[in-house]
């Protein structure tokens, strides 16, 4: 850890002082300001999601809570902090199950993560490879060694496959939180056109980044029970 | 509109006798059968009821099938099982019998159509009648006098408004028309109507349909209003309501020229008729914009009132604030208004409800919307004060209703539902102490350089290996390529063999060795035969294929004094180690060479 970083830590200690003072906004303010400088951690989002739960701002809230949820050291507390948020929301969404290829892949990517697929991929490549070489100079387990090296290369690629798949729902889809009390969802990005339903502070949705661009302050998502429309952008937090 | 069944026993020799009396009578009265398809009207008013009849007369009982009615351009067809009749006479000894089949159509479309040959099945033998021309009119139609024609009975929608604006009521009245002598002794709407693009309201009629008197077109009618609607239109546009079917029971007086009208019947023929509107189509104009105001699509002459229902309320409690819309309207149609609330509320799912009477010719009622919120905190809520938009339908234009600042108190909550509540708060805590902290990254794994340089890495140990494999083979498989690949390596191995008899000062076997060396290395490199040539040979072999001049001479001398030297042994170890270095360079250089 560098001097910067102990700067951060020592404004994150300040924050988490006027935290405990119930000094609410001018943590905030300190919290965003070691983020704004690009640094992350686990702790910094569940405080700012603490910070934001005090001012009653639920749905931000939220947002960072989710954010927190996805480092290893804070996932706990961060569960709880939503517990307590959702809680606290009037409106809840109905939830349509995600389908069963999207959870798989969403628990290949919380619970080993694209990173560590990949790295995993690569070491079943590198077996495989030298299994297979071996198997051009060992006249004795030739057959053993092909056989083998073939599986674990098929192994590698499928894992590459999964990563690939990873990657573009990660660098496609988003997770937005509505933080404002309510605004409605489109069915084209216009206030004129027709409205598909109503997001209510603190509803999760899916945002489409990109059926989104080249549309001006609009998010194409898709809601918790299912339906797709148009959001105002400003009506969102998005990670 | 006859139909000639066959000839029967007359065969090919009766033919000319048939023609013969066909001709002479000019009738068919020698057939068979007879098949005739008529209808009751062939002018025709849209919406009215009439028959086609056909009718299979012959001398004896006969197989008949039903008819089968095939569909009919511009006519609707109430049922394809069509009633039949049957009727006996007895004319000069000879009997005739004679079912007619009857089926009920409704005429739809204005112009001339063809109702299409009916078939039927007489005798196992399928026969069809002629096509019989029709002619719909409309229903007022000018007759060539000028006057008007319309049917005997009939239906009309009335709108009062052509031009309603959405949300707007009119009313649609349903009203029959029928001539004097006609008596209405009953009615029954047909499912059917469609009101496309309206909220519908049947309304409730305070007393039974009065029959008045009216001239229309210089002929007494008489006409009733049987059912009333409210309608509502949804969106703007030319909306359409389409046609209205209701079937009635009529009785009419029976004509005077029926002279066994009194003698059998009782004095009226009573009969249900089908009948159907003309359809009405509305252009709906779009209401204009609200000027900064809460819209909540209220058109007609309403009033909006909203209050809380307390001013002082427990953190953590409900209180609510309640909507009232009322007066003469779309009040089924009013939409919750969407107020600004302050922050700090709990909003729970709003209730709606709405009392509407139907009596008369309009929709009157309330409607009442509650909000139910909670605060979250003590303090004091204001909502804000909000101008709701109603449009009045008479004067075309919006009444702006201005709803005042509504306030309420909230108390700090002793109740175990905010101890709840600062319980739960106190789950949320926050992290303190040393932070594990990370740059933002947001490049991909899949961007990044060690990724490929890590994916190239076993691909070019596959390549790799692939040209040692190819090697191994090639010199297990070629002994040219493998003396070649080997001769230095061997020679070498001799060089160093004979350094080791340096120190023993055996010049014999240290050039024995030398020449070995250079002669196997040389043999080696260009496939020559070890055994059986001499150095002689070697180098003029060596020479044919390619060894230059310089190395040639050195070859041959080193070669010769090795051989010399190896018989008669002299010289120092100094000599005998630049004997072996000059050796170890000569191969060297052969190998760059050959």
């Amino acid at each position: 850890m560098g001097t910067t970083a102990f700067a951060q830590q020592s404004r994150f200690d300040e924050a988490n002082t006027l935290l405990e003072e119930s000094q609410y906004r001018e943590a905030i303010v300190l919290y965003r300001s070691i983020a704004d400088d690009g640094y992350r951690s686990g702790a910094l989002w569940l405080n700012l999601g603490v910070a934001y739960s005090q001012i009653d701002s639920l749905g931000v809230a939220k947002f960072y809570l989710l954010k927190a949820e996805t480092y290893s050291e804070t996932k706990e507390l961060a569960r709880e902090g939503l517990e307590f948020v959702n809680n606290r929301f009037s409106r809840r969404s109905a939830v349509l199950p995600p389908l069963p290829w999207d959870r798989f892949f969403e628990y290949l990517a919380n619970r080993f993560g694209l990173m560590m697929i990949t790295l995993i991929a690569i070491f079943f490549l590198y077996i495989g490879i030298a299994l297979i070489i071996g198997s051009w100079f060992r006249k004795d387990f030739r057959k053993l060694l092909k056989k083998t090296g073939t599986a674990v290369i098929g192994l590698s690629a499928v894992l590459f496959i999964f990563a690939i798949i990873i990657n573009y729902q990660q660098n496609r889809y988003g997770m937005g939180v509505m933080i404002e009390r309510q605004a409605s969802v489109f069915q084209q990005p216009s206030e004129e056109s027709a409205v598909v339903s109503i997001a209510y502070e603190g509803y999760t949705m899916r945002v489409d980044f990109s059926e989104s661009t080249g549309v001006e302050n609009w998010k194409y998502v898709r809601l918790e029970n299912g339906m797709f429309g148009w959001v105002n952008e400003h009506s969102l937090m998005i990670f | 509109m006859k139909e000639t069944g066959k000839t029967g026993f007359f065969g090919n020799a009766g033919l000319f006798l048939l023609l013969a009396m066909f001709l002479f009578t000019g009738k068919a009265v020698a057939q068979d059968f007879q098949l005739q398809a008529t209808v009751s009207e062939s002018r025709i008013f849209t919406g009215e009821q009439f028959t086609l009849d056909v009718e299979v007369s012959g001398s004896s009982m006969r197989d008949v099938g039903l008819p089968v009615l095939p569909a009919i351009d511009g006519v609707r067809i109430l049922s394809s099982t069509p009633s039949r009749s049957t009727s006996i006479s007895i004319v000069n000894g000879r009997t005739t019998t004679s079912t007619t089949y009857t089926f009920n159509l409704i005429a739809r479309d204005v112009g001339n159509h063809t109702i299409p040959p009916v078939r039927i099945s007489i005798d196992g033998e399928e026969r069809t009648t002629s096509p019989i021309n029709i002619e719909i009119v409309e229903r007022g139609q000018l007759t060539e006098d000028g006057r008007r024609q319309r049917p005997d009975i009939y239906l009309e929608i009335s709108v009062d408004e052509m031009n309603p604006v959405p949300g707007q009521q009119i009313v649609a009245s349903l009203n029959l028309f029928f001539r004097q002598g006609i008596e209405v002794t009953s009615f029954q709407p047909t499912a059917g109507w469609r009101t496309d693009g309206f909220w519908k309201e049947e309304l409730q009629n305070i007393r039974q349909p009065q029959a008045e008197t009216v001239i229309i077109d210089g002929v007494r009618y008489r006409t009733a209003t049987l059912i009333s609607y409210a309608l509502f239109p949804s969106r703007s546009g030319q909306l359409t309501l389409s046609e209205f079917p209701l079937s009635v029971g009529v009785r009419t007086q029976p004509s005077r020229n029926d002279p066994f009208g009194s003698f059998f019947g009782s004095g009226t023929n009573q009969r249900r008729v089908s009948l159907e509107s003309e359809p009405v189509t509305l252009n709906v104009t779009p209401l204009p914009a609200a000027e900064n105001a809460v819209t909540m699509n209220a058109v007609g002459d309403l009033r909006v009132e909203r209050r809380l229902s307390d001013t002082e309320v427990v953190t953590g409690e409900s209180i609510e604030l309640i909507t009232t819309v009322e007066g003469t309207g779309n009040i089924p149609l009013v939409r919750r208004p969407n107020f600004n609330l302050p922050d700090g509320l709990e909003l729970y799912t709003p209730q709606e409800s709405s009392n509407v009477e139907r009596r008369g010719l309009t929709i009157r009622g309330e409607k009442t919307f509650t909000e139910l919120m909670a605060a979250r905190a003590p303090g004091t809520y204001i909502i804000p004060a909000e101008r709701v938009a109603v449009f009045n339908p008479q004067t075309r234009r919006y009444n702006y209703i201005t709803l005042p600042e509504l306030r309420f108190e909230a108390l700090p909550a002793q109740t175990n539902q905010i101890a709840q509540v600062s319980l739960q708060s106190a789950q949320l805590q926050p992290v303190t102490g040393l932070a594990v902290w990370s740059n933002s990254t947001s490049a991909s794994i899949f961007e990044r350089f060690w990724f490929w340089l890590l994916l190239m890495l076993p691909a070019a140990a596959l390549v790799v290996a692939f040209i040692k494999r190819k090697e191994m083979r090639r010199l297990e498989t070629d002994v040219a390529f493998s003396r070649r690949y080997y001769a230095e390596e061997r020679a070498i191995e001799k060089c160093a063999a004979a350094r080791g008899y340096v120190d023993k000062n055996d010049a014999k076997e240290i050039y024995g060795t030398l020449h070995d060396a250079l002669f196997t290395f040389v043999a080696d490199r260009l496939t020559l035969p070890v055994a059986g040539i001499s150095d002689k040979q070697l180098i003029e072999q060596a020479s044919e294929k390619g060894l230059p001049q310089e190395l040639k001479e050195k070859t041959r001398h080193l070669l010769d004094k090795c051989a010399t030297i190896r018989y008669a042994p002299t010289g120092s170890q100094e000599d005998f180690r630049k004997d072996i270095l000059k050796t170890e360079e000569l191969i060297a250089e052969l190998k760059e060479n050959i």
